[in-house]
């Protein structure tokens, strides 16, 4: 009798313990327990803790089975996906569905079967923002400004870019009908043009005669950027160089590699970025050795607030080896490295999964104020150029262009 | 011995006591925090292989979801702190998606104050409002507005109003001339993104584009309208907040004050607003007068208390309150007869389904109905019910236009989401073929920023 007293006794005291550890939070600022705290105990005690999978499915379910409108499970699916990615906060870290990771796939590999243009919004159907000139739709006589108005005879009129995508997407070597509107002419022209294998061309570049100063735009880090660029370097070496402007503004990066592949034409055997990876290991990229070669010629970078990713690495790094000037405005920010998971349904997850210093240690990590909107962060320019953003800028041409301007002027100064 | 055995005893008692102190206060931690008591027992954990290697190229959503959780956990830079908020961001997202302002996803805060506002309770400045779309689809040429608040951010969306259907009689914004119909422009010096402006930029676009055709002196004007128009509109671009943002931000939290500039027709009003707590007056029955009806939780009940015994009623339905469509139906029932009352119509299955009311009171009195703008949802829908069967006469002109049946879900973590589940109609639709028709409007210019706002995926071919 005493013994079980004594256990009885015990338990209680058990129990009070366990009261005052829960209670403590609250009877340390003075106040009484609060029994929502216990309320929500006994109901997740009682019942089964819900999983983070059934929440999510839960969701589902009940949109699929309630939702008034029509709701595609495979688009509701891939949206849940884009949501949970998007509750990281990291505006790198993302779900690709299919669609949107075949387009992520193109710009990266800078190579595709088609017809070779890029196409933007028109209310007649699309409209040619770029013909490459080395595509079978240049060669049947498409240009930029073109509107396409019909697919294989099928009107484009009031349909989404995706969609007219799809319809002039096919088979290497298949045939596919476009009818086009020219701006001035009277009468739609039917171009046949056959599919084939494009390479997007990522550097363009351009002999400013008056100066004799080469200008290459770069306009993303892809896989054949760097040969690309030697190759249009030729050209304009071959004329006689007094400087070379190297453009990355706009260009929202890449691969790394393609940037640290760039980067060993200016350096041998020198460090790229320190990434840190979750698990605290750091790994430091370095250029590679055998493809140095002299720039025996001031070399200016142009950038600006759309720079982000491998264009920041790339002027970066040559800013801390001093071997070019940045002039333009701060870039992006984008100090981090993502990698792409490819999955069996065809999207893709790219994920954050490192983050990267420079090569003397600067992080150009982005801030933003509580409402998403930039407060600092990004590489600063050498020589500050900005524009106004409704200055009719055309990138390339100097008289309408004031940071090439500025450019050119800092070149001219050097080569005296 | 034995002292030996009472201290080893005594030990273990102090031991056991700590460790349960601990116990109570780590389980105290988990439940504040949202997370599971109980460690949740790992069913099978599915390998990555499996999604890569997988056969069949159309995963299940459960599995897709456990997959990418354990892919991030493994690579993702920061260690994943909490599994659930990554579902709730995944529930965000689905409703996103649905591109419609009626169903919309709500944090915690903004939840717990709109189930307040439910029971007639309003935090913030004491005003119930709703996004107001004109277009569902880019193609009608409306305005879009890119998703910004989490998701898939290629996702468009129609740019909605900020509209006031009704303020708490005496409470913050009344009391600042605020009325029905007031749309909201800025919130504390940030514009919230309207339909009107974006279209404008859209039609000086496109003159824009055609500006080599004009005579010099035209094209240099058009030039400075536009730099001045886009230029002013980019800054208040930069500084915008979401209409979602907007709203909460109204709508949540009893302390401290916003400052709102309200846009009424082409007049604007800045005003100054201390957040409180305001009641959006409930049912009354007074012996004159008219009976105010809402639509909350047994509503319905008192509803047919007013009306027993009487010949003719009028009812008010102007009090601008959420209410409930399960409360309305049970309302039909108190006041009139059994029978269809029209139909609510959705896809799934693609079918109206009638609005059948049961165990109707077979001897309606004469009812007059009292409806403005401010009548909306569950009020409105009453009354084109009553009306349509000739059972009420209705008196004050346009009402609402809002017909949805909208379903609210509570969610573990205390957040939540609102899901349209069916339109109201007082007719059953024509076929389905003929709708469809509808749906293919001419196609006029869409209306969006310039890419240079937005960036745009492109489409490469």
């Amino acid at each position: 009798m005493k013994r079980a007293l004594r256990v009885g006794g015990f338990v209680l005291a058990l129990m009070a313990c366990f009261a005052f550890g829960f209670s403590w939070r609250d009877l340390r600022h003075g106040e009484m327990p609060q029994p929502r705290a216990l309320e929500r105990l006994l109901s997740s005690v009682s019942s089964k803790p819900v999983s983070s999978e059934q929440i999510f499915k839960d969701a589902y379910h009940k949109i699929i089975s309630s939702y008034a409108r029509e709701v595609k499970p495979r688009d509701l699916k891939y949206a849940g996906i884009s949501g949970m990615m998007a509750s990281l906060g990291d505006p790198h870290t993302m779900f690709l569905p299919p669609d949107a990771n075949e387009q992520f796939m193109t710009e990266t590999r800078a190579r595709f079967v088609g017809v070779g243009a890029k196409l933007g919004r028109d209310a007649l159907g699309a409209k040619a923002a770029r013909v490459f000139e080395s595509g079978p739709a240049y060669a049947a006589g498409m240009r930029a400004g073109d509107i396409i108005t019909a697919v294989d005879a099928v009107s484009t009129a009031g349909k989404s870019v995706e969609d007219i995508v799809k319809m002039i997407r096919g088979k290497e070597g298949t045939i596919v009908k476009l009818t086009v509107l020219r701006d001035g002419a009277d009468k739609e022209m039917v171009l046949n043009i056959k599919r084939a294998s494009v390479v997007i061309p990522t550097v363009d570049s351009d002999y400013l005669e008056k100066h004799r100063i080469g200008y290459m735009a770069v306009s993303t880090f892809s896989e054949p950027t760097s040969d690309q660029f030697d190759e249009e370097l030729l050209k304009l070496e071959r004329k006689g160089l007094k400087g070379l402007i190297i453009d990355v503004r706009d260009n929202p990066g890449g691969l790394l590699e393609s940037a640290r592949d760039l980067l060993s034409r200016f350096a041998e055997n020198k460090v790229v970025v320190k990434m840190q990876f979750r698990n605290g290991t750091q790994e430091v990229s370095k250029t590679y050795a055998g493809f140095a070669r002299p720039f025996s010629y001031p070399v200016v970078v142009l950038i600006n607030e759309n720079s982000a990713s491998a264009a920041e690495i790339f002027a970066g790094v040559l800013k801390d080896y001093r071997l070019a000037t940045l002039v333009g405005d701060h870039t992006y920010g984008k100090a981090s490295v993502q990698n792409v998971f490819e999955l069996v349904d065809g999207s893709s997850a790219k994920i954050t999964i490192a983050k990267y210093l420079l090569p003397y240690g600067g992080d150009i990590s982005r801030t933003v104020d509580e409402d998403g909107l930039y407060k600092g962060g990004g590489l600063s320019p050498d020589v500050e150029a900005k524009v106004d953003f409704f200055t009719r800028v055309e990138i390339g041409n100097p008289e309408k262009d004031p940071q090439l301007q500025k450019a050119i002027e800092l070149i001219a100064s050097k080569a005296r | 011995m034995s002292t030996v055995r009472t201290s080893l005893v005594s030990g273990a008692a102090v031991a056991a006591a700590v460790l349960t102190v601990v116990a109570g206060s780590v389980a105290r931690q988990r439940v504040d925090s949202g997370a599971a008591i109980l460690p949740i027992s790992a069913a099978r954990e599915p390998d990555l292989s499996n999604l890569l290697a997988s056969v069949s190229s159309d995963v299940p959503e459960g599995d897709f979801f456990k997959e990418m959780v354990r892919l991030l956990k493994r690579e993702y830079v920061e260690p994943i702190q909490d599994e659930h908020a990554l579902a709730y961001g995944a529930v965000k997202g689905m409703v996103l998606s649905l591109g419609d302002w009626e169903s919309q996803y709500y944090a915690k805060d903004e939840f717990a104050a709109y189930q307040r506002a439910m029971s007639g309770e309003y935090e913030g400045i004491g005003a119930e409002l709703v996004f107001d779309v004109e277009a569902r689809s880019r193609f009608d040429g409306g305005a879009i507005l890119q998703n910004e608040e989490g998701g898939n951010p290629a996702q468009e969306l129609p740019i909605p109003r900020l509209r006031v259907v009704a303020v708490t009689p005496g409470g913050p914004a009344e009391k600042a001339g605020v009325l029905p119909g007031d749309v909201v422009e800025t919130v504390d010096g940030r514009w919230v993104p309207a339909p009107e402006p974006m279209l404008k930029l859209q039609s000086l676009s496109e003159k824009m584009r055609n500006i080599a055709k004009l005579p010099p002196a035209e094209a240099d004007a058009l030039e400075q309208e536009f730099r001045t128009f886009a230029g002013g509109l980019k800054e208040k671009w930069d500084h915008r907040m979401s209409p979602q943002k907007a709203r909460a931000r109204l709508s949540v939290g009893t302390q401290g004050a916003v400052s709102v500039v309200w846009r009424r027709g082409s007049n604007r009003r800045t005003t100054e607003i201390a957040k409180g707590l305001s009641k959006m007056p409930g049912f009354s029955a007074n012996a004159d007068g008219p009976i105010v009806m809402a639509f909350r939780e047994g509503d319905a009940r008192r509803l047919k208390e007013a009306v027993a015994g009487k010949r003719e009623v009028v009812i008010d339905l102007r009090g601008g309150g959420i209410g409930s469509f399960s409360e309305m139906r049970s309302a039909l029932a108190a006041i009139a007869p059994s029978g269809t009352y029209g139909f609510v119509e959705s896809v799934r299955p693609s079918q109206e389904h009638p609005l059948v009311v049961e165990n109707g009171n077979s001897d309606p009195p004469a009812i007059t109905l009292l409806v403005g703008r401010t009548t909306r949802g569950p009020a409105e829908i009453f009354a084109l019910a009553l009306a349509k069967k000739g059972l009420a006469k209705t008196t004050g002109g346009q009402m609402g236009g809002e017909r949805s049946v909208i379903e609210t879900v509570a969610l573990p973590d205390g957040s939540g989401y609102t899901l349209v589940t069916g339109e109201y109609k007082t007719e059953a639709s024509k076929p389905k073929t003929e709708s469809k028709k509808a749906a293919l409007k001419k196609p006029t210019p869409v209306a969006s920023l310039p890419s240079t706002f937005i960036t745009s995926l492109g489409g490469t071919v």
